[in-house]
């Protein structure tokens, strides 16, 4: 059997020979010699084969084989063995011929590589000389700067630099060369449109490998144009979203009303400066916080039961609320909620409130003073309407009460249609006043006609109301019925007319009683006392020329005659001043009583007999009356005293006045005779008497004149005494 | 006595005529004096007319007058008088019952001289008219006609 192997073995060492002789064409470059040596090989290899199937098949006997065997397989062996040998031989006597022409093959080849490189580079790349000459200039570079590296090489690096920057980027650029090596700086370059454009530059030297001299300097850079305008776009949008979120603040915080945002926890994320002296606490404690503490229980729920409807279904909602903020103060406010959802799809509540608290304060007033002017105005006891300019009428119950008509009548009625016609014209007129401005408002009486079509007498007061711009609105017109008043008015009228009549006849029934008065008075004082003094003179004369021829009898019933006539003198006299007082007009001036009572005193002074009376005289005060008349009061009321106390033995008379009221009280008092209270009412009657004319001469005038002249002068008179114990006399005059 | 000037008394009583004279009389005047009814006579007297046409014209030294008299009055004598410039000068004495104010006024008004109320006693009387006579018929000097 392992002559199969020895076989085996045999095809496997010509197959490899003719498998390195195949390789050594490539080292040596004979193809033909080593294909046919490899042929050959291949040739032997198959013989081969053949000697192995046959023994396989048992065509022949190993043994045949097996000196041949051990042969062949030791010639494939060498073989082989030569062919591999020869290969390491070949190569290394190729390599010294090929390797310099290989490597300027490689260099070649690398410089090749290298320019397509950095010509297709994506990145700008510019390669410089030590004279600073550029030397490369690649396709990305040409883009960058719009030139052609033909224009460009050989041109100083400068010329790729903008004029602003380029110190500065040939100082980056340079201190590379210096040996700052790698070193990534922004470069400026400038498009020949125009435009500046930024590169991220890096550099490296190449240095001479034996000087070590600098040869060239390459740089490449990135264009970050894009990019750093992005970055500058970028920063300029940050710097505008801050600016913009200072100025949204600025506005939140400038305006009036209270906002603020709240997540959807309902807690405070943002509040402006109104909202934190809404509630009188700083920022800082108010966010996070879901309500501010003052706030009430109940009025915590509504605001989170508001917030969670908003924030759930994002209908805004306007809600008026109270509000009680610190120590119990409450404000009435009007919040709008609205629902905000962001970008990432959170859910913010966003506030504004306006405290309306002034707004209802000054509408509940408003509605207060409508209330109270509605009150006033419909339960008024006066009628009240508001006519409109057209002439409709908006009244009162008592203004229907008074024209019979109701309400609702009365509002498809205009003023004109139940006034009465005679009054229309005069009310017009007032209307126009009115309108004018001429008056401010209007009282007056006019006629309405009542639904039954009676005739109501009114007291009319009327004024315009007018708008803010002073235009008219309508008339507010108030009215009292006073029919009633008028009917008696109109009675009164009549009374008053029929009383003046009356009075005008009675008037000149008056002064022809005066006059007949005057005319009987003149006869009385001429006729009267002409007998009188006829018959005193002839008695006299008779008395005297035919005294002896007269009895003692004679005598007397002459004397007697004598006697009557005088005192019949006096009593004509006194009635004759009685009439006179009674006529005369009194004459007022400030009178002082006390020079009226001395002319008075001075006048009864020689009725006193040589009695020594004790006069009580008190100082009288000042009064207005007529001086002659109220002169003549005191002599008459002395007069009486002095009379009474005649008989007296020691006679006493006081005067004196007291106040009362507006009224001085005068008064005379004296201890005489007195009299009998019985008979006071006839004291100052006219010819009234309470002694005879033996006991106390008088023709009872004096007292009637008395209350004659102080009843003129508007006072009174009154008399108080006691029989024999004495009188007292008083009269009252004005202040 | 030649210069004692008449004494001009007018009333229409013949029984205050008697009892004036008397009065006078007691004085010795009584012969002075010229007596007139009423008003009319009065004038006549003055103006020296009618009956009195033949007296010597020559004013009396006073003129006592009543009032209340027939035909004309003594306010209308006195009027009279003193409208005229020959005897406004001649003293005019009312002589008279009345006490009327309104009279004294009328009579003051048309310039009476003086005005005297006739007492009702006699006695009185007698003074009164004693004292005028005495006062305007002797004492009273007037300017010469």
């Amino acid at each position: 059997m392992y002559v199969i192997y020895i076989v085996i073995l045999s095809i496997l060492f010509q197959l490899s020979a003719a498998f390195f002789a195949m390789r050594l064409i490539k080292h040596t470059g004979k193809q033909v010699s080593w294909m046919l040596i490899a042929m050959a090989m291949s040739l032997l290899a198959l013989k081969r084969i053949f000697t192995l199937i046959s023994l396989i098949d048992g065509d022949i006997i190993g043994s045949q084989f097996k000196t041949s065997g051990w042969i062949g397989l030791a010639s494939s062996a060498l073989m082989a063995i030569g062919v591999v040998g020869i290969g390491p031989f070949l190569r290394t006597k190729e390599r010294s011929k090929t390797e310099r022409k290989q490597a300027e093959e490689a260099l070649h080849e690398t410089k090749e590589y290298l320019d397509s490189l950095i010509n297709f580079a994506n990145a700008p790349i510019v390669v410089w000389d030590s004279d600073k000459s550029i030397t490369k200039f690649n396709h990305a570079f040409e883009k960058l700067t719009g030139r052609l590296a033909d224009e460009v090489i050989g041109q100083k690096l400068d010329i790729l630099f903008p004029e602003k920057t380029k110190t500065e980027s040939l100082y980056h650029t340079f201190q590379t060369i210096k040996g700052k090596q790698w070193e990534t700086v922004e470069i400026n370059i400038q498009n020949i449109d125009g435009t500046i454009k930024t590169v991220l530059w890096n550099s490296s030297n190449i240095y001479h490998p034996e000087s070590k001299k600098i040869i060239s300097t390459i740089a490449q850079g990135q264009d970050i144009t894009q990019r750093k305008q992005a970055e500058t776009e970028l920063i300029k949008a940050k710097e505008n979203a801050e600016k913009s979120e200072e100025y949204l603040n600025n506005i939140i915080n400038n305006m009036g009303d209270p906002v603020f945002v709240k997540d959807d926890q309902s807690r405070i994320l943002l509040t402006n400066d109104a909202f934190c002296s809404l509630f009188g606490l700083s920022r800082e404690q108010l966010i996070g916080k879901t309500l501010a503490e003052d706030v009430t229980q109940e009025e915590q729920e509504i605001f989170l039961r508001i917030d969670k409807q908003v924030l759930a279904n994002g209908k805004e909602n306007i809600n008026e609320e109270t509000l009680t903020i610190r120590e119990g103060q409450t404000r009435t406010i009007s919040t709008r909620k609205t629902r905000f959802i962001d970008n990432n799809g959170l859910k913010f509540l966003v506030g504004i409130i306006r405290d309306i608290t002034e707004r209802k304060k000054a509408e509940e007033a408003l509605n207060e003073s409508e209330r109270k002017f509605r009150d006033l105005f419909e339960n008024s006891t006066v009628g009240k309407s508001m006519t409109g300019l057209d002439g409709s009428l908006h009244v009162n119950k008592t203004f229907c009460h008074i024209l019979g008509y109701s309400e609702e009548e009365l509002k498809t009625m205009k003023w004109t249609d139940i006034s009465y016609s005679v009054d229309i014209k005069k009310t017009s007129n007032i209307i126009q006043s009115l309108l004018d401005k001429e008056i401010s408002q209007a009282r007056f009486e006019k006629r309405y006609i009542h639904k039954s079509g009676k005739i109501i007498w009114t007291d009319v007061s009327t004024y315009v109301q007018r708008d803010k711009d002073d235009q008219p609105q309508y008339f507010i017109t108030t009215i009292s019925d006073i029919t009633e008043r008028k009917s008696v008015e109109a009675e009164i009228n009549l009374l008053n007319k029929e009383l003046e009549k009356r009075v005008i006849e009675r008037t000149a029934q008056l002064e022809a009683s005066n006059k007949e008065l005057e005319a009987f008075s003149y006869s009385v004082s001429h006729d009267l006392r002409a007998p009188l003094r006829h018959v005193n003179g002839y008695v006299d004369l008779l008395t005297k020329r035919f005294t002896d021829s007269l009895t003692e009898k004679g005598k007397h019933y002459l004397d007697s005659i004598s006697d009557s006539v005088n005192q019949m003198g006096v009593l004509i006299d006194d009635l004759l001043q009685f009439s006179r007082t009674g006529r005369q007009e009194i004459k007022q001036s400030e009178l002082d009583m006390n020079i009226l009572l001395k002319e008075g005193l001075r006048m009864v002074e020689s009725d006193l007999t040589g009695k020594k009376t004790e006069w009580v005289i008190a100082t009288l005060p000042h009064v207005y009356g007529d001086q002659a008349l109220l002169t003549l009061v005191w002599i008459n009321l002395l007069g009486n005293a002095v009379k009474f106390t005649r008989k007296h033995e020691k006679p006493r008379i006081e005067i004196g006045f007291y106040e009362e009221n507006e009224e001085f009280v005068f008064f005379v008092r004296d201890n005489g005779v007195g009299f009998d209270m019985l008979y006071v009412h006839k004291l100052f009657g006219v010819f009234q008497r309470l002694h005879s004319a033996e006991e106390f001469e008088g023709t009872g005038i004096g007292l009637a004149n008395v209350k004659r002249i102080i009843s003129k002068h508007g006072g009174r008179t009154w008399a108080e005494g006691e029989l024999n114990k004495g009188a007292a006399f008083y009269f009252t005059l004005k202040k | 006595m030649d210069k004692l000037k008449t004494i001009l008394l007018v009333d229409d009583s013949s029984k205050d005529i008697e009892l004036t004279l008397e009065a006078l009389g007691e004085h010795n005047l009584a012969n002075l004096v010229s007596v007139a009814k009423d008003g009319v006579e009065a004038l006549e007297y003055l103006n020296c007319e009618g009956k009195y046409m033949q007296r010597k014209p020559e004013n009396p030294a006073v003129i006592l007058l009543d009032i209340k008299m027939p035909r004309m009055d003594g306010i209308e004598v006195l009027k009279a008088i003193k409208g005229n410039s020959k005897l406004k000068n001649i003293p005019v004495v009312m002589l008279t019952s009345s006490r009327e104010e309104q009279d004294l006024i009328k009579s003051y008004e048309l310039g009476v001289n003086a005005y005297v109320v006739k007492p009702v006693n006699f006695k009185d009387f007698i003074d009164a008219v004693k004292n005028l006579g005495i006062f305007w018929a002797l004492i009273n000097e007037l300017p010469s006609a």
